[in-house]
């Protein structure tokens, strides 16, 4: 009889879209991810719930309502560096960080995000074995509405940064630095092409009439220059 | 000082608690319930239909407790939160009880509208819950995996990515 009263109570609890949705809320993301699988209503009160879905970094916390909401920002955790360099609301994915890119604060407390090279590796890799419906690609790196400034080395002798808005996911990140390295990359092999051929074509390095007249402008002179230097050095000696 | 005006609360297996009207307005239910009624029927004993008498007790040592916090408001800023992130000793201690009574607790908070002891109740239940998997999870509230074969495979793709680390 006691067995069944469990049974009951517990599912009725976790049946109550509110009820659920206040115990979620308590959790770090990593865990929300997983028990999305938990049962359709869980996957619809991750879905549904603004505060829920700022915590997952799926919208961005300016849009989320502040009228007696669970308080999201209090419990989302902060990087320790971003902690004592600026008092500004910049949050770093903990799903996405350190893994893909790094986050520190320009002088003027932008937060800046700068993805090297293997991680941009990892990014492609992740982008290339993943479906376009994957989660990370409609999650923001960052959770600032001011914005970030993006730096990454798209080839070994380029480096690119730009600024985006709060609200860029890091599937729009990523495809704008394959959009970019693409873009490099062509420009570099055009530019080593273009410099092969003038290099091949260009005649021995030797003077031609028109250089040596104008290294010489007053036929003679040169010579007479030398002849008057001579007889001085003599006159000296 | 006169003394503390008493009521009486009937649980839903019919046993009757008196406590004091502060400690039991604790609940919004009920003091919204008192203020509506005329003065001279309080006397009369308040049915509380959803909790049995062993939670209604609990939760009335709970209001007890905390009868001298301040009271809920209404917009509740971040400021008033940012003090009751983590869970108090007393209350640690208070939710020290088994499942089912956990259970039972937050759903009778749900209902007479106790938000400080929801809240409460629903970080205790996180606590439990935390790190486990989503089948651990449908064990300990006995929920049904009613995704089919095709949605679970889809869920489970979106976010691979999140476990290899």
């Amino acid at each position: 009889m006691a067995s069944s009263s469990i049974t009951t109570r517990s599912q009725y609890l976790a049946q109550i879209f509110e009820l659920v949705e206040l115990i979620l809320i308590h959790l770090p993301p990593h865990d929300l991810i997983r028990y999305q699988l938990v049962s359709p209503l869980w996957k619809a009160v991750i879905d549904a719930s603004p505060y829920l879905q700022s915590h997952l970094f799926l919208r961005t916390l300016a849009s989320v309502p502040n009228t007696s909401s669970p308080s999201v920002r209090l419990r989302t955790p902060k990087s320790r560096v971003l902690a004592t360099l600026t008092n500004e609301s910049a949050i770093p994915n903990p799903l996405l960080t350190p893994r893909f890119f790094s986050v520190s604060i320009s002088w003027y407390k932008i937060p800046s995000l700068t993805i090297t090279p293997a991680e941009f590796q990892r990014l492609q890799a992740m982008s290339d074995s993943s479906p376009t419906t994957a989660t990370w690609r409609r999650m923001l790196p960052i959770q600032d509405e001011r914005g970030f400034r993006l730096s990454f080395t798209p080839t070994e002798s380029a480096s690119v940064s730009f600024y985006c808005s709060g609200a860029t996911t890091m599937g729009e990140v990523v495809d704008e630095m394959l959009h970019v390295r693409n873009i490099t990359q062509t420009r570099e092999r055009r530019w080593k092409e273009n410099l092969r051929t003038v290099l091949e074509n260009r005649a021995p390095a030797r003077p031609t009439t028109a250089e040596e007249s104008f290294l010489d402008p007053i036929p003679g002179a040169r010579e007479r220059i030398m002849r008057i230097n001579a007889a001085m050095t003599r006159r000296m000696a | 000082m006169s003394a503390v005006p008493k009521i009486q609360l009937t649980s839903s297996d019919g046993a009757v608690i008196e406590v004091d009207r502060p400690v039991a307005e604790r609940s919004v239910l009920i003091k919204h319930l008192l203020e509506d009624l005329p003065e001279e029927s309080t006397t009369e004993a308040i049915p509380v239909p959803n909790v049995n008498e062993a939670v209604l007790r609990k939760v009335l040592e709970w209001c007890e407790q905390h009868k001298k916090d301040p009271p809920p408001s209404n917009d509740e800023d971040s400021e008033s939160r940012k003090k009751c992130t983590d869970i108090d000793e007393w209350d640690q201690k208070f939710m020290q009880v088994d499942q089912e009574m956990l259970f039972e607790i937050i759903l009778a908070a749900n209902y007479l509208d106790i938000k400080a002891l929801l809240d409460v109740g629903c970080k205790t239940v996180a606590n439990m819950i935390k790190g486990k998997t989503p089948e651990e999870i449908r064990k300990t509230f006995n929920i049904q995996n009613d995704f089919t074969p095709e949605e679970e495979d889809q869920i489970r793709r979106e976010n691979e990515w999140a476990e290899d680390r």
